[in-house]
């Protein structure tokens, strides 16, 4: 097992390597200049040709990749052609808003995902399986940034339940010291109640968003897997012998995971990048966000400083699945 | 709990059951009656499809979708199962009438180990049985290393291991009543007779009642008292098995039997209950 | 409760046959429903007004009888954008998934066939590129090409592509293996042929299901790229586009800006998704 974990922890290496590799290559392809953009509002020829010795691009693609590739691994991505930040500086200010926004989605979706899914396959309950029907075609038709703006509508204008959608905290917001740049969890670290409460009260509808959105494919794999289960032998054997209904849930959940347990994977993933939408509905100033700004202006450093820490946390969340699924099922542990 | 001698653990009486198809209904069971007694092992043979398993689940109420019972009483210890409340069934099942199933390595749940399920299963009928008396079980249905096997899971085990295991786990309920549909078919022909003897010891040693049902007239014959003999849904035949046997008095029964190699094979084995016993 | 299994024939249970004339009637539906809205954006713009008229007066007019769906904030009629909006949206969103999956199944069935270890390599780096957030993508793809339909539809096009290529490649892979095949090929016909009529017909159901999905996934892709700003330009009418002007007033309450066309999106989408079912292979798929 532990040889195992090494030898996963070892494959991220080339990986990330093969990842920085293609991503440079592919942006320095595009056909877009950085150096203009980089040089202003006014872009001359000689502040063109600064800006380019500036960011180093008069020398052979090349020796840029070497050089890059020596600065990552001393952990310096570069700066941005546009604010002249260290890229890593910027990407991790923005980095824990846009993890806790996903995160705790993921953690919805999966909760209403999974609990549609059980609830909607018991048998010969009409109501409830054509509500868990629903809300499988429901996710997959309404768009995220449409819910998002359905529940601003609903809540905050036509009800006033909940705040403005003004970030994070909005700007009457109490101020707390910024650790980690998350609000609600700067909020909870310095044990300011209010502060809790009003960062609390900006992260209902974003989350519920897309918590909603993405707890649908997260319910339609999970009824699948479930039913599939339920439709075993030794499902069909514990009942025949006595076994309550939690207990025979209890066995069903545990064979059922593995499929769930993927998918939740891939969509955590996706959604560092792919949460922009509703990032920008509720001006979130995540990491989403920042990586737009970066392709539209040609940002090459901010592009590929994106790039790799998303690509990092893709591998990052596939290894955690991986070890789940080994947790779970004691035959893969044996193949290990 | 074991039941007195002689008691009717199992009284089936015109049992009808129905399976719903697209074409319209069809009675799989067709008025079938039959009874166990404590401390005897009934055979119940026939074809596939001749409805021998559905009465069996029929006994615990554990039909599929679209298969209902219409018509019949099915009485355990004078209680009537069809009437009893879905709480008492869940009592009943495993807590006073065991199962052991045709494939017992899928009939184990793949991701815990046998301690867990055995242990898993004893709770649920407000059992607490103790590791040790775990493997003293284990060690009883003939498993050499019982310790170890109490934590294997269910792929580490072989087909015959994975049988006793699911022995061990119907008795560690304490039934009356054991019901048993093609133990050992799934099984090596060299385990099959090791599963049987098995089986048959352990039913007289604690005085239980059983049920087998089998395609196989040859296993009925050798380890049961009585034998029913069905076809399409109905009762042909039900007797002593010695007689049924050597005497049988269904032109289908002895359809069965006409195979020369099987008759030539019972003729030589010692039947249980025969005209000594 | 579980099912227990039996060794007795038994034809679907009556509620599988429930269910069966329920889907029936949904697909049904979605047939309809997606006829009528593609007739409606065909023909409406016919009938309606304008939908690039301009009004100032009436800016912001919520819906009544004459402007059924509202007004925008330069005053031009809401519906009349919706109904000509979706021509675009249909277009992208269809002629993208039709280009990916015909790109992605020829590609599919190649590796399939001939693809061996390589295929193997190629499929893993397509994990890779799915793991990346497909909206990301394509607007890296769009920011650097010039914004037109073409390129739009092409970058949708684009970021499906190796849905189609994993789904026809794991088709062929099973096929090719079939012992039927293996006598087909010992007798000389050349892979092509074989290719062609066995592994084709088997492909083309599992594909024409995913189209569905794709072609819905890529109007609200559509959608999500003219809220970034690089989707379908102003004063072209596009549903995502109208959600994404529209936003801003739904604070102030004139909520039909954006909400007439999302809901087009989504009564668009999910009859779209209605009509593939029909060729879903099992209810469970769906859930």
């Amino acid at each position: 097992m532990a040889r195992y974990i090494a030898f996963r922890l070892l494959v991220v290496v080339p990986v990330m390597v093969g990842i920085m590799v293609v991503t440079f290559f592919v942006t320095h392809v595009l056909p877009a200049d950085p150096a203009v953009e980089a040089a202003g509002a006014y872009p001359t020829p000689a502040l063109v040709r600064a800006a380019r010795i500036r960011l180093g691009l008069n020398h052979s693609i090349f020796v840029q990749l070497w050089t890059y590739a020596k600065q990552v691994v001393q952990g310096n991505l570069g700066s941005s052609a546009v604010t002249g930040r260290s890229v890593a500086t910027e990407i991790v200010d923005r980095l824990p808003s846009t993890l806790e926004l996903i995160t705790l989605s993921m953690v919805v979706a999966c909760t209403l995902g999974v609990g549609v899914a059980i609830i909607a396959s018991r048998r010969g309950r009409g109501i409830r399986d054509g509500v868990g029907k629903v809300y499988g075609a429901f996710g997959a038709s309404v768009p995220d940034y449409f819910l998002a703006l359905l529940l601003i509508l609903l809540f905050y204008t036509a009800l006033h339940v909940f705040p403005a959608p003004l970030g994070q905290a909005g700007p009457t917001a109490p101020t707390i010291t910024d650790r980690s740049g998350a609000y609600f969890l700067d909020a909870i670290l310095a044990g300011n109640g209010s502060a809790v409460w009003v960062g609390f009260q900006h992260l209902v509808l974003p989350v519920a968003a897309l918590g909603i959105v993405f707890g649908s494919p997260i319910y339609r794999v999970a009824r699948a897997s479930i039913e599939s289960i339920e439709r075993s032998p030794y499902i069909d054997y514990v009942t025949m012998m006595g076994g309550g209904r939690r207990f025979v849930l209890g066995y069903v959940m545990q064979n059922a995971l593995p499929p769930i347990v993927t998918l939740t994977g891939i969509i955590y993933g996706l959604l560092l990048g792919g949460a922009v939408l509703v990032e920008t509905v509720f001006g979130w100033g995540g990491v989403g966000q920042y990586a737009v700004q970066a392709v539209d202006n040609a940002d090459y450093y901010a592009i590929q400083g994106f790039v790799l820490m998303a690509a990092l946390f893709s591998v990052l969340v596939y290894f955690a699945v991986d070890l789940l699924h080994a947790a779970l099922d004691p035959r893969v542990r044996r193949a290990m | 709990m074991a039941s007195a001698p002689g008691e009717v653990v199992l009284a089936i009486d015109s049992l009808r059951v129905r399976a719903r198809r697209r074409s319209g209904a069809r009675e799989i069971v067709r008025g079938v009656s039959l009874h166990v007694d404590a401390g005897e092992v009934l055979g119940i043979v026939g074809a596939s499809g001749c409805g021998k398993t559905t009465t069996l689940r029929a006994a615990i109420r554990h039909l599929p979708a679209g298969v209902e019972i219409v018509s019949g009483t099915i009485t355990f210890k004078g209680q009537d199962v069809r009437a009893m409340s879905d709480e008492r069934l869940r009592e009943l099942r495993g807590g006073q009438i065991g199962i052991v199933v045709q494939n017992p390595a899928a009939a184990l749940n793949p991701v815990k180990t046998v301690r867990a399920q055995m242990l898993g299963l004893a709770g649920q009928h407000g059992l607490t049985p103790t590791p040790a008396d775990l493997e003293r079980l284990l060690g009883e249905v003939g498993l050499d290393d019982p310790e170890r096997v109490l934590h294997s899971y269910p792929h580490e085990l072989s087909g015959g291991m994975a049988q006793r295991v699911l022995i061990a786990t119907a008795l560690a309920l304490h039934p009356a009543l054991i019901l048993a549909d093609e133990p050992t078919s799934a099984l090596d022909v060299t385990v099959q007779a090791q599963i049987m003897e098995l089986l048959r010891r352990l039913i007289d040693d604690r005085g239980l009642a059983a049920v087998l049902v089998t395609h196989d007239i040859a296993l009925v014959a050798q380890y049961c008292d009585r034998i029913v003999v069905m076809n399409e849904g109905e009762v042909v035949e039900a007797d002593a098995a010695d007689v049924v046997i050597r005497a049988p008095q269904a032109a289908y029964t002895q359809e069965l039997l006409g195979a020369a190699e099987v008759r030539d094979a019972i003729g030589t084995v010692e039947l249980v209950g025969g005209a000594d016993g | 409760m579980a099912v227990p299994t039996l060794d007795v024939q038994l034809g679907p249970a009556p509620e599988a046959r429930r269910r069966t004339r329920w889907r029936a009637r949904r697909e049904l539906l979605g047939g309809v429903l997606f006829a009528a809205i593609v007739l409606a954006c065909l023909i409406g713009p016919l009938f309606a007004d304008a939908p690039n008229t301009t009004n100032l007066a009436a800016r912001l007019a919520a819906p009544s009888g004459a402007h059924w769906f509202g007004t925008d904030d330069i005053g031009r009629d809401i519906f009349a954008r919706v109904l000509v909006g979706g021509r675009m949206d249909l277009l992208i969103g269809i002629s993208g998934a039709l280009v990916s999956a015909i790109v992605g199944c020829t590609l599919g069935v190649l590796l399939g066939a001939w693809g061996g270890r390589a295929g193997e390599v190629v499929m893993r780096s397509l994990d890779v590129i799915q793991a990346f957030p497909l909206l990301v993508f394509a607007f890296a793809l769009l920011a650097f090409l010039s914004r037109s339909v073409l390129t739009i539809v092409l970058a949708v096009a684009f970021v499906n592509i190796p849905i189609f290529i994993r789904l026809t490649r794991t088709e062929t892979l099973v096929v090719v293996q079939l012992p039927f095949v293996e006598a087909a090929r010992c007798s000389g016909n050349p892979r092509w042929r074989l290719l062609l009529r066995h592994v084709l017909p088997n492909v083309m159901t599992s594909s024409l299901a995913q189209l569905t999905t794709t072609a819905g996934f890529a109007i609200i892709l559509t959608g999500g790229l003219s809220f970034l700003g690089v989707g379908i330009q102003p004063p072209t009418a596009e549903w995502g586009s109208m959600v994404a002007e529209g936003a801003q007033y739904l604070e102030s309450g004139q909520w039909w800006t954006a909400v007439f066309p999302g809901l087009a999106i989504v009564l668009t989408v999910m009859s779209i998704q209605l009509v593939g079912d029909r060729f879903q292979a099992t209810e469970t798929d769906r859930g």
